[in-house]
């Protein structure tokens, strides 16, 4: 049975939809680059390969290995932040509706964003490297809403690229 | 079916006159060429060569570029995607309009290249911003926004290709989900699944609408679907050759998902319009004992039983060849009967491998092999002989169809 043609204004939408989907993606992305909170918080790491993302380095975060962090029973928590800008916080775990108190926070379900970074193809023994002799922290930016971006990795509190040349 | 002597046995026996075989032999005639004129290997060249495009730009995404700035290369994207849209909206109405002859075919190219670049574009900006989470929410993510363009090409290779992405984004999120409640993935929800996507699959290919609108689409979802069930019920019952517990696999529940899929494949069998009059019966059959031999080794307790493994395949595949016999489906039938052989050999292997001395066993093997080629090469020509009258006519037609 023959293909009836495609309707102009159907195909207009139907190539628009990805180009503002990912336009969305970027600038939600940007608003919380540009007007999120700045924290750094420590991280100690390994390295596995992303083929859909490249390269990219995956990490412990720090507090999360603490003993300070509590518990939360609740439906849906939340890591809540606590501190000046870009110092490390104090992160406690609450309820999400518990989160008035605190500085910053953002959902359990964005820690899995937190915990790798990408970097170049030829990086990656230098930087696996630099790990190990340097401290290494991630700078991030957590939204009002709880949007949490990566900013940079920094080693001995310097841009990695300052450090592995 | 050779055209001109059929026509010419038709006239001998009084079913036409004159007249009326030489007006079927020459709409024969114009519908061969008509398929000749069809650019199938435009389309295979021009395919291939988007998928390779494609793959290239998620490379070069994956290799993380780092001499260019991020918003250098965010900027380059959207410009690329930006002028693959246009591009694909020019190709698009120069189809519709008929103004250029090749127009379809550079339409559907552009869409494929467009819908490669936006997968890479998510894995860009993913990379940029460094948003974490899982690789199969991205690949849903990308099936959706791109779903509504795909829908807009013509080809096979295409829908083809979608389809197969769209399922691996479901069963992606079966295995996450499954992983989450049950902190481990149930074989029998799994199969459920499975069985489940291929049914969905079948339906879309069944679906009036959508046979109308997108025949191409809907006859690969259809065909995807029901390859996809004969692979599972072929394979699944490989598990005989383990040990089976209920108690790991849960005998209840294995049971309430069998009924369910049970009904399902049997309702789309009666639904199929493809297995009418003497293929309903074996349709039928076949829809019951796709899902029955699937389950049965995750729903009984069982040692090491490969007999029975290679039972449920000879089973499947006698009754694949007998449908495909009631329904003239040539080379469907071939197929069955080259598969049943070939069990039966391994079949012969597995069980004197222990006993007797290699050379023995490769000697009657041979013997066996010689045998059943000739018994299948007989038997193939005697069921093309005595098939079905509209039967070979259907198979032309899906050759036709097929393109």
């Amino acid at each position: 049975m023959a293909e009836r043609p495609a309707a102009p204004r159907s195909l207009l939408v139907a190539v628009a939809l990805p180009v503002v989907a990912l336009g969305l993606m970027v600038a939600r992305a940007e608003i919380t680059t540009r007007t999120g909170r700045p924290y750094r918080l420590s991280i100690q790491g390994y390295d596995p390969r992303d083929l859909v993302r490249g390269h990219y380095l995956r990490y412990r975060l720090r507090f999360l290995a603490s003993p300070d962090l509590e518990h939360c029973s609740a439906a849906t928590c939340c890591y809540c932040m606590r501190g000046p800008d870009e110092s490390e916080p104090a992160v406690t775990k609450v309820a999400c509706n518990e989160t008035a108190s605190c500085d910053a926070w953002f959902p359990e379900g964005q820690l899995d964003h937190l915990e790798q970074f990408f970097i170049p193809e030829d990086r990656e023994g230098p930087l696996g490297s630099a790990l190990r002799r340097h401290s290494a922290q991630i700078r991030v930016r957590v939204s009002a809403g709880g949007s949490v971006v990566i900013q940079d990795l920094l080693l001995d509190g310097k841009p990695w690229r300052e450090v592995v040349p | 079916m050779n055209l001109e002597r059929k026509l010419s046995e038709w006239q001998e026996a009084g079913i036409l006159d004159a007249g009326t075989a030489a007006r079927i032999a020459a709409h024969e005639a114009e519908a061969a060429r008509r398929e000749r004129r069809r650019p199938y290997l435009l389309y295979a060249v021009g395919g291939l060569g988007a998928l390779s495009v494609g793959i290239g730009l998620l490379s070069i995404v994956a290799s993380n570029w780092d001499a260019i700035p991020a918003a250098l290369k965010l900027a380059l994207d959207f410009a690329l995607l930006l002028g693959l849209a246009v591009a694909v909206l020019r190709a698009g109405r120069a189809a519709r309009s008929g103004s250029a002859p090749q127009a379809a075919w550079v339409a559907e190219i552009l869409i494929f290249v467009y819908f490669g670049a936006v997968l890479a574009s998510i894995g860009l900006v993913a990379q940029v911003y460094h948003l974490g989470g899982a690789v199969e929410d991205a690949l849903l993510f990308w099936a959706l926004i791109t779903a509504p363009v795909v829908l807009h090409g013509n080809g096979r290779f295409l829908a083809a290709v979608w389809l197969l992405s769209a399922e691996s984004v479901v069963f992606a999120q079966v295995e996450r989900f499954l992983d989450r409640s049950w902190h481990r993935v149930e074989d029998v929800i799994a199969l459920t699944a499975a069985f489940l996507v291929c049914f969905a699959l079948v339906a879309l290919g069944q679906a009036r609408r959508v046979r109308e609108r997108k025949p191409a689409f809907a006859s690969v979802a259809a065909f995807l679907g029901r390859v996809q069930i004969l692979l599972l019920a072929s394979i699944v019952p490989l598990a005989w050759y383990g040990h089976g517990r209920t108690d790991d696999t849960g005998g209840g529940l294995a049971a309430i998902c069998l009924a369910g899929v049970l009904a399902a494949s049997v309702a789309l069998a009666l639904r199929d319009d493809a297995a009418r009059g003497p293929a309903r019966a074996p349709a039928l059959a076949l829809a019951a004992a796709a899902p029955l031999l699937a389950y049965a080794p995750l729903s009984l307790d069982h040692e090491r039983a490969g007999v029975l493994a290679a039972v449920s395949f000879l089973v499947l595949w006698s009754i694949v060849g007998f449908t495909a016999h009631r329904l003239g489906r040539r080379r469907l039938l071939n197929l069955a009967t080259a598969l049943l052989g070939i069990r039966l050999l391994i079949v012969y292997f597995e069980v004197f491998g222990s006993l007797l001395d290699t050379g023995i066993a490769l000697l009657s093997g041979g013997v066996l092999t010689i045998l059943l080629a000739w018994i299948w090469v007989k038997k193939t020509r005697q069921w093309s002989h005595a098939a079905p009258s509209g039967g070979a006519k259907r198979e032309g037609e899906e050759e036709g169809a097929h393109g």
